[in-house]
């Protein structure tokens, strides 16, 4: 079965569906603000993020605000399920018995709305051959009225393959695949484009800004996670309470600003999956590429325009 | 049609009374009505129904041979919600949008003969309108204030002046062709309901001889 990646444009296996950690980050966490945790890795319901992408995904879904304390998140007062469905490295030394393959990505999905989440994020993705288990997933949730954001790909300069479960976002309503673009507002050079990328959102572009070209959210300080990386002298055991600011780049970074904004617009009354993606697509600022849909799709997501709707004449 | 009846539709369209048709009055008025708007979907998604109360007055002037002239202000106001429309689904978005119309109408029209205590009358005019959309927390750049011109049919059952009051009732038919405009923004595009106009039903108090 294949294997789902994180889509951060680093090669690491890593974390999936609502690929939040349930330990999470000072500025992320708050009084009931998680809800169902369950981990498909290790099969149990305390999903520890043992890599930092989830954690930096759910920051900016939902990072804290008005707290004096780092960033904000989109959706600053929603609850957060984590739902663990892709393996880390230190998922795979410390032996967790599966692996992010269609089917548990699939099983989490279906966990998500059936625990009652109302918006999935879905910074994963993979090339290969199609996912017809992701596809009845992804059905099932829209049709359980839930909406679902999905990174697009960051295989551009890889041949720029087919992503799924991204590509079947145009042919579900309420499930969206994301685009990146940099501080130019230009389309990442590693953001994969194709006729199933919807919408646009910010993801970072470190080659076009330098390492702040990235987007910022608390996650760990990846020298005390990552300690394989520094030679045998420096080897240890890996700490994950340790914290940091740090610039991500990625349709990993660019879907959660859209699962974000998904949740503004249930809370502000749009209900139907179908009809959040439609207030995203319809009220997108056209970037002057609607010639390059397969870039940006409809556009970049322009939250205000879309929370604020329609009024009688304007 | 009886023969009867075309004499008495003949006879209640001739003029009131040789003696009225060389009288020139003024007359205030003010007045207190129902609107119900042709947009009746994009009223119906923003403010919960296509109706709402008016008020206004004016001034009327009595003009020889049974003609009359009336300038009249009024004002509708009323307050809903910003919406999102999806495939005919009206999606509440809980931030306040307030639309203010105020039309200012020219009137020119017909005294017709008198029914016992009742004078008929009919009119055509012309009409300036403004219309202003507010919604919470928005910038000039988001509210709208447009002026539009439209055009407008009245007809009016009045009782006689008695003691320099007279009551009336006035069914009003007004169009304001793009009054509502094509903005992606407005509701109104999305029901192809662009006239502003509608139907009002007034009830008058009239001051003067």
């Amino acid at each position: 079965m294949a294997r789902q990646q994180r889509r951060d444009g680093v090669q690491l296996p890593a974390l999936g569906v609502i690929d939040i950690p349930f330990a999470a980050a000072p500025d992320l966490a708050g009084a009931d603000r998680f809800v169902a945790p369950r981990d498909f890795i290790w099969n149990d319901t305390d999903p520890l993020d043992l890599d930092g992408h989830g954690t930096h995904v759910a920051g900016t879904i939902g990072q804290l605000t008005n707290n004096n304390i780092g960033v904000a998140g989109m959706a600053f007062n929603v609850r957060i399920m984590p739902v663990k469905v892709i393996d880390s490295l230190w998922d795979d030394i410390l032996g967790s018995p599966f692996e992010g393959t269609d089917d548990v990505v699939a099983r989490g999905v279906r966990y998500a709305v059936d625990n009652g989440a109302k918006v999935l994020n879905m910074s994963i993705g993979r090339s290969g051959p199609p996912a017809p288990l992701l596809q009845d997933a992804l059905i099932y949730a829209t049709t359980h009225g839930a909406f679902v954001s999905i990174a697009a790909g960051n295989d551009f300069e890889q041949g720029n393959p087919t992503e799924w479960p991204a590509a079947y976002a145009n042919s579900i309503q309420g499930v969206v695949a994301v685009g990146s673009i940099g501080r130019d507002r230009q389309r990442a050079y590693y953001s994969s484009t194709g006729s199933y990328v919807e919408l646009a959102a910010p993801g970072g572009n470190q080659r076009a800004g330098g390492t702040t070209g990235g987007i910022l959210q608390q996650t760990f300080d990846f020298n005390f996670v990552e300690t394989y990386v520094n030679g045998p002298a420096r080897y240890g055991p890996p700490r994950f309470d340790i914290f940091a600011y740090q610039f991500f780049q990625g349709t990993s970074m660019a879907a959660p600003h859209v699962s974000g904004f998904a949740a503004l617009l249930m809370q502000q009354g749009i209900t139907s999956p179908a009809a959040v993606e439609a207030a995203m697509e319809q009220f997108s600022t056209d970037l002057g590429q609607r010639v390059a849909m397969i870039e940006y799709g409809y556009g970049l997501i322009n939250p205000r325009a879309s929370l604020r709707g329609m009024g009688l004449a304007k | 049609m009886t023969r009867a009846s075309i004499v008495a539709a003949l006879l209640l369209l001739l003029p009131a009374s040789s003696r009225a048709q060389n009288q020139f009055s003024i007359r205030g008025f003010g007045d207190v009505g129902l609107t119900v708007f042709t947009a009746t979907q994009s009223f119906k998604a923003v403010l919960g129904k296509p109706s709402g109360p008016v008020f206004g007055g004016g001034v009327e002037a009595g003009l020889p041979k049974h003609l009359f002239l009336s300038l009249a202000a009024s004002r509708f106001r009323r307050t809903g919600h910003r919406v999102f429309v999806f495939e005919n689904q009206v999606f509440n978005l809980n931030v306040a949008d307030t639309i203010t119309i105020t039309p200012l109408e020219l009137t020119g029209g017909y005294r017709f003969r008198s029914w016992g205590r009742i004078v008929p009358y009919a009119g055509v005019g012309i009409g300036w309108l403004k219309c202003e959309e507010t919604s919470a927390h928005s910038t000039a750049a988001d509210d709208a204030k447009t002026t539009h011109t439209g055009y407008h049919l009245l007809g009016v059952p009045r009782s006689r002046s008695r003691n320099g009051c007279a009551g009336a009732v006035d069914a009003q038919w007004s169009s304001v062709p793009n009054g509502l405009g094509d903005a992606s923004t407005g509701v109104a595009s999305v029901y192809h309901e662009h006239d502003l106009g509608g139907f009002t039903l007034r009830a008058k108090i009239i001051v003067g001889r």
